[in-house]
């Protein structure tokens, strides 16, 4: 079993040992190897600062991608290549990009240029253009306080993605590739050995296997299960979470899959954000919509919707979407497999339907079909890279104007985010219009029991949850429709 | 920094040879070269990749050896300028730079030879473009390049012709930023980006409570169980004044609190160790008891007197008032048929500079430096200075690169702590703020609590405008008193009014100090008055921007202080020019709700004026420009740059003065041991008042520079290595630098210029002239509200801006799509709570997917007292921004938001009252 972590940066590589695999990367790239470029502003991943690229083997090939490195520790980032702002110009001359920054004044003072740069450098990674839509979809991860923007939008508008030079490849090297392709198909454990207090030694563990996870966790069921790690990165970052033993799923190859057959769509739960996005552009644009907004960039293509459920937030944003779906877990521990559904997994604030060792492996659900009115809506202060105030997934069949099947579910207005039974019930057989429809919403209310916080008031959301029903009517009917979302 | 120090052998072939090193692989090649190697023939000019005087070759292509780390050259072939020479004769390239005169100084002469070889080795015959690219990374300060160039074009028998000319980089062009490029290769250095090796580190500890008494217990067990902690910080230790503040008169926060705290957020202790035992030891740690205690969090508690007053000596909890008085407003409001009033309510605004406080400070003899982000490096130095109970020319501030400042660097923030760690501890000291502390210790805009009135006759003429607002200051006095005087000046919006009365008053409470934030409590005025325009405008039945543009402020008219504006009043332009918009935008608004139920637009306007500089004070500038022996031209910059640009325009402006182009210049900014004090980079005054100075050390050095030509007034200059060309009608005369008396610096010749903006005081009714120059401009916003939401999303804006004369379009355009993200914030989003946003995804900022098309109009009416007619835009451009969307939500939904920002529950909730009132 490897004791180390091998990953490369900026062609460079390191192997690390001890303690240090605990640190987040930011840290480690600043600290220790000097490259002060990646800026640290919130150690959240909401300001997007610290964008660095990501190279990761997935299905056969080396993708790059932008990721907040203040909230990906090193063990997740075992077996990749990270390559930092410090890699882009090569002699001193800037990389177009850069350059594009300067000419076009997207730098003021300069504190967030890093990450725009490597966003933007993770756009040319994909190959994708740098128009507006993209170039805003892009950047939404990253802030500034000086610009307005603008000016960075012109300096990507200026440049052709095809005809620049993608800066993975200047690093691209046959030994590295293939050292890191064997990396992470080898199990690791990494011990904190500064800690050494008999059974109490902080430890990391990166199965390769489901079933080598599954025995780990029989063995050690208090481990934390790190699977993309945007969120519990927060929790240690601001030392409200320290975890003694952790496990970290990222060479899991088996929960890496989607497949399509038919009405029923199936993916595992290390899938990440962005590949949820890339495959709902065309075949899910409803959930596309709320995808687009989930985060951001950097975000997406760090977190997964296994982590996003087990998380298990009353405002997670796949969580309408799953449930009007009637979406099914596929949960396993070292004694075998069972299946949950969504609706019923969710036990109070932050309590779930899991046995001891229990993960989930995969989800399956059904998808809508194609005359069904079918809407999701986030509601939040901001519109992108803001966690909800309040979100909705609604789903109805109708036959004529009779609604034959109703699937209502809200997040944000409960401690779990919840299926609206009662009022389901009720509009079955309905006729679709605005006055049941009004009605509908002083039923929904009935069912519901939000609390005021720092996003949104009690009441504020008593009034969305019932409004809400009145906007779908409207949107389902010829109008003019707004930015949605 | 934790830098790792592991030596490693590295191996590659030096000059045709082997060669071995045990070096730590991050060492800079450069440093490698020419501290372990002895080969100094590799120049270092800058250790940022931006001279290229350290060019070499690695595996024949061209490299910065200072930006090539030693453990990258493990098998490469280096070659470096020892390597050209063949048994003591020169080469083919260097017999050419010998025939040319290409070398002048010759520090460049290296790199310029190394990059002319990558090429030839390749390319033994190229163009004139070719060579041009090959030495694009490596600058020289003598020659021009055309000698240069002459001679690697002779080494390859390719025939010379002439340079082309210089980029045009005079006053009014696009001048690149002259600090872009480190920016972009993120080498430029923040205030955490570097500090002595041998630093300690500083962490401070801060009350959880917002008004709280304590007891700190001894820290000798603590110090004891912990060997990495060095020391814990207390009031004790400050070792002049335990206090600080932004008036001569009023140093009333402490650099550590005594016995009680007053804010959330307020500092106690600071623990000062290695960075592994300050973070490792908590604050519960200390153990300090807390006994809470009633805290002052509204304007009511602050005026009750119930609970005893935030600070002893304010017993009304009143820190400033500020008052304005012309005609009889009150008389003439009640006579008045047309009436408007309302109360508006705005929030804690948070600067959120993306580049937390920052820098180190250590003790040299017996003086402080002080390395960190700032907008004002004098004022640093004399607040460390009596907080230390040292002169302040025993202080030396040295700023690093500002990663936003928005007003919220003025105050100070590491400087006092840092400096009394370091002259106490006699080591280097370093802190960076986390993002959440900075959040809950730095200072905010002022939350305002408003009430205003207004009037005009039939005709749409304003005939009066009351004002009242309450400003909550926080816990202690930073720049409340600033606002408590600059908001009556401005509250009557950028309109001829002949009745006015003001009243503001700045209170203390237990939140964190309010302090300058782009606008000094304009903006929030500024939505009281906009909104009080469109409410008369729609009473007389004339469009709003018609009503605006005949109340506009023009000149000949006299402010609400009774100033005559005699020049540069542009308001007028600014909404005529924004006319033809304004009609088309309404229109297509309007068609659009015609077909939408739920959806719904508007459009709406908000004007502004601002003056520039400090009301009613002297607030002087000091530029210097000199020229030293060799031909170099440095601007001796106080004038901080913030991100906006001042180290460009000012180089714009001196050079234009100057006659010698900007490009022949360097800068150095805001050393407070190198640059003459240029005031606070504050107030819209950078641009306007040391840009005037700048114009003047330009004029100065030129006077100079004719008078020992002995030549016209007229002359052109031409500056050739280190002879100064005077050309005249009369012929060409020549000045020989090298054989002037240079003075400490090198400089052989010196300009210097200071401008102080005429001011006057105030007199008891707020009359005077407190601002040598306004700027003036108008923003119109197109919005996009949902009704069963309460959402609210700007589609569009145009921004119309008097900007005097422009000097530089593309940051002038910065500084106002900046400002319309920053207004747009304050609109829908942005409001601090203390203890509860206390990081940036509870306290929200803009991002990309919120803004607007942005469309600029620059309006130029020249300020004669400005650079070449310039005046500044940095606040102006903020203020218009809130007040024109939340004008445009009243248009969309026919509701108005009293209480600011206009998040989706509160327009929600304007919208549903409305509809059940109905």
């Amino acid at each position: 079993m490897r004791d180390s972590l091998i990953f490369y940066v900026n062609g460079m590589r390191q192997e690390v040992r001890g303690e240090s695999v605990f640190r987040t990367l930011s840290d480690f790239l600043r600290k220790e190897l000097g490259l002060t470029g990646t800026k640290v502003v919130c150690a959240e991943g909401d300001c997007g600062s610290c964008t660095v690229l990501l190279g990761r083997f997935q299905q056969g090939r080396w993708n790059y991608d932008g990721v907040d490195c203040c909230i990906q520790y090193l063990f997740q980032i075992d077996g990749m290549h990270v390559i930092t702002v410090e890699a882009l110009s090569e002699d001193g001359v800037l990389h177009p990009i850069q350059q594009a920054m300067v000419e076009h004044f997207g730098s003021q003072c300069g504190y967030c240029t890093p990450g725009f740069v490597m966003a933007l450098t993770a756009l040319l990674e994909q190959q994708i253009p740098f128009n507006r839509e993209h170039v805003e979809l892009g950047l939404t991860g990253n802030l500034c306080r000086c610009t307005g923007y603008q000016q960075i939008f012109e300096a990507a508008f200026s440049l052709d993605q095809k005809s620049l030079p993608k800066v993975s490849e200047r690093y691209r090297n046959k030994e590295m590739e293939k050292e890191l392709e064997e990396v992470i198909l080898s199990p690791a454990v990494v011990q904190a050995s500064s800690f050494s207090q008999p059974g109490d030694e902080k430890s990391v563990y990166l199965p390769t296997t489901v079933s080598e996870a599954a025995l780990y966790r029989a063995e050690h069921p208090q481990a934390r299960i790190v699977s993309g790690g945007t969120d519990v990165s927060v929790q240690v970052n601001k030392g409200k979470s320290d975890f003694k033993k952790i496990i970290s799923l990222s060479h899991l190859k088996e929960l890496d899959f989607l497949e399509n057959n038919d009405a029923t769509l199936s993916f595992g739960a290390g899938v990440n954000w962005t590949e949820l996005e890339r495959y709902c552009k065309s075949n899910l644009p409803e959930f596309h919509k709320i995808l687009k907004v989930f985060g951001s960039p950097q975000i997406r293509n760090a977190g997964t919707i296994g982590g996003n459920i087990a998380n298990a937030s009353p405002i997670a944003d796949s969580l309408p979407f799953l449930l009007v779906t009637d979406a099914v877990l596929e949960l396993t521990n070292s004694t075998g497999t069972r299946h949950v559904e969504i609706k019923d997994f969710f036990k109070g604030y932050k309590k779930m339907d899991l046995m001891p060792g229990e993960m989930i492996r995969s989800i399956s659900l059904k998808l809508p079909e194609k005359n069904d009115i079918f809407r999701l809506y986030k509601v939040s202060k901001r519109k992108d890279l803001d966690i909800s105030s309040f979100t909705a997934g609604m789903l109805l069949s109708l036959n004529q104007n009779r609604m034959t099947k109703v699937r209502l579910a809200m997040g944000g207005v409960a401690p779990v985010a919840l299926r609206l039974k009662k009022t389901e019930d009720w509009l079955n057989g309905k006729d679709f219009s605005l006055d049941i429809m009004k009605q509908a919403g002083r039923k929904a209310v009935q069912e519901i029991s939000p609390i005021s916080d720092v996003r949104a008031s009690k009441d504020y959301r008593l009034r969305l949850a019932e409004n809400i029903f009145e906007k779908l009517y409207y949107e389902s009917n010829p109008q003019p429709t707004a930015y949605s979302a | 920094m934790e830098v790792e120090t592991a030596s490693k052998t590295i191996r590659f072939k030096l000059n045709g040879q082997a060669c071995s090193i045990a070096s730590n692989p991050v060492t800079r090649t450069s440093d490698v070269l020419r501290e372990e190697l002895g080969l100094t023939g590799t120049k270092v000019g800058c250790d940022a990749g931006d001279c290229g005087a350290c060019t070499i070759l690695i595996d024949g292509e061209q490299r910065f050896a200072c930006l090539t780390a030693a453990g990258q050259l493990e098998g490469c072939d280096v070659q470096t300028v020892e390597g050209l020479a063949k048994d003591g004769k020169l080469s083919p390239l260097q017999q050419a730079f010998h025939r040319y005169g290409a070398a002048q100084c010759g520090i460049c002469t290296p790199g310029m030879l190394m990059a002319a070889q990558s090429l030839l080795n390749v390319k033994p015959s190229p163009s004139r473009e070719e060579v041009e690219d090959a030495l694009g990374g490596v600058l020289c300060r003598c020659t021009g390049y055309s000698k240069i160039v002459a001679a690697v074009l002779e080494a390859s028998g390719t025939e010379t012709q002439e340079l082309p000319a210089d980029a045009d980089s005079g006053f009014g062009s696009r001048t690149r930023k002259v600090d872009g490029e480190p920016k972009l290769l993120g080498t430029e250095i923040y205030g955490a980006d570097t500090a002595p090796d041998d630093s300690l580190w500083m962490r401070v500890v801060r009350s959880p409570h917002p008004r709280a008494t304590f007891v700190l217990p001894s820290p000798e067990k603590i110090i004891e169980e912990n060997p990495g902690l060095m020391r814990i910080l207390t009031w004790q230790d400050v070792p002049g004044n335990n206090g600080f503040g932004i008036y001569p008169h009023i140093k009333d926060q402490p650099v550590l609190a005594k016995d009680q705290v007053r804010y959330r957020g307020e500092a106690v202790a600071a623990l000062i160790g290695d960075r592994k035992s300050i973070e490792a030891v908590t604050d519960d740690d200390l153990g300090i008891e807390w006994v809470p205690q009633d805290a002052i969090e509204s304007y009511e508690s602050a005026l009750e007197g119930k609970i005893s007053p935030v600070q002893e000596i304010h017993e009304d909890n009143l820190l400033a008032r500020g008052f304005l008085k012309k005609g009889d407003a009150e008389s003439v409001y009640e006579q008045s048929l047309i009436k408007a009033q309302g109360s508006w309510e705005t929030s804690y605004v948070e600067h959120a500079y993306i580049e937390p406080e920052a820098g180190y400070a250590v003790k040299r003899g017996q003086r402080l430096e002080l390395f960190v982000s700032t907008q004002t490096p004098y004022m640093d130095r004399d607040e460390v200075a009596q907080v230390l109970g040292i002169g302040p020319d025993q202080v030396r501030i040295i700023p690093s690169a500002v990663g936003g400042g928005f007003g919220g660097k003025l105050d100070c923030s590491v400087q006092p702590l840092l400096a009394v760690a370091a002259w106490i501890l006699e080591k280097p000291i370093r802190c960076t703020f986390t993002r959440p502390e900075s959040l809950a210790s730095s200072t905010k805009r002022h939350p305002a609590k408003m009430k205003a009135s207004a009037s005009c006759d039939k005709d749409g003429s304003l005939t009066s405008l009351s004002f009242e607002g309450d400003f909550n200051t926080g816990a202690y006095a930073s720049w409340g008193p600033t606002v408590a005087d600059r908001v009556p000046i401005h509250c009557s919006g950028p309109y001829f009014v002949p009745n006015i009365l003001a009243k503001t008053r700045a209170l203390l409470t237990n939140g964190p100090p309010s302090g300058a934030f782009r606008g000094f409590g304009v903006p929030q005025s500024a939505i009281a008055h906009e909104a009080l325009m469109d409410s008369l405008a729609e009473q007389t039945g004339i469009d709003q921007l018609e009503f605006r543009l005949k109340n506009a402020l023009r000149k000949g008219q006299k402010t609400g202080s009774g100033q005559l504006l005699e020049n540069s009043v542009g308001q007028a332009e600014c909404l005529e020019a924004l006319q033809s918009r304004w009609q088309e935008w309404r229109k297509a608004s309007e068609e659009f709700n015609n077909h939408s139920e739920i959806i719904k637009r508007g459009v709406g306007i908000g004007c502004c004026w601002y003056g520039c500089g400090n009301t009613s004070m002297s607030n002087p500038s000091t530029m210097r420009v000199g020229i030293n022996s060799e031909g170099t031209i440095t601007l001796y910059n106080g004038a901080m740059d913030i991100g906006q640009g001042a180290n460009t325009i000012m180089i714009q402006i001196c050079a234009e003065a100057l006659g010698l182009p900007a490009s022949s210049f360097q800068f150095i900014m805001g050393d407070t041991d190198l640059t003459a004090d240029a005031g606070k980079t504050s107030a819209s005054r950078q641009a306007f008042v040391s840009g005037r100075a700048s114009q003047l050390a330009g004029e100065h050095l030129r006077t100079q520079i004719i008078h020992l030509a002995e030549a016209e007034e007229d002359a052109n200059l031409r500056l050739d290595g280190r002879t100064l060309w005077v050309q005249d009608k009369n012929g060409e005369h020549s000045i020989l630098l090298s054989d002037l008396l240079p003075r400490t610096n090198g400089d052989v010749l010196v300009g210097e210029g200071t401008f102080d903006p005429p001011t006057t005081k105030l007199d008891e009714n707020g009359q005077g002239s407190p601002y040598a120059t306004y700027g003036f401009g108008a923003h119109i916003a197109e919005v996009e509200v949902d009704l069963k939401l309460g959402t609210t999303r700007v589609l569009r804006l145009a921004a119309a801006h008097d900007v005097g004369k422009t000097v530089n379009p593309t940051q002038v355009e910065g500084q106002i799509q900046g400002g319309v993200a920053q207004g747009l914030g304050m609109a829908l989003m942005e409001e601090y709570v203390q203890g509860v946003t206390e990081n940036l995804h509870d306290y929200l900022i803009p991002t990309v997917g919120d803004m607007p098309d942005i469309e600029i109009l620059l309006i130029e009416d020249p300020e004669p007292l400005g650079p070449f007619g310039a005046k500044g835009i940095g606040e102006h451009a903020l203020i218009p921004t809130a007040p024109a969307i939340l004008g445009g939500i009243r248009q969309a939904t026919g509701v108005s938001i009293h209480r600011i920002p206009a998040t989706p529950d509160r327009v929600l909730q304007a919208i549903q009252q409305k509809g059940m009132q109905a």
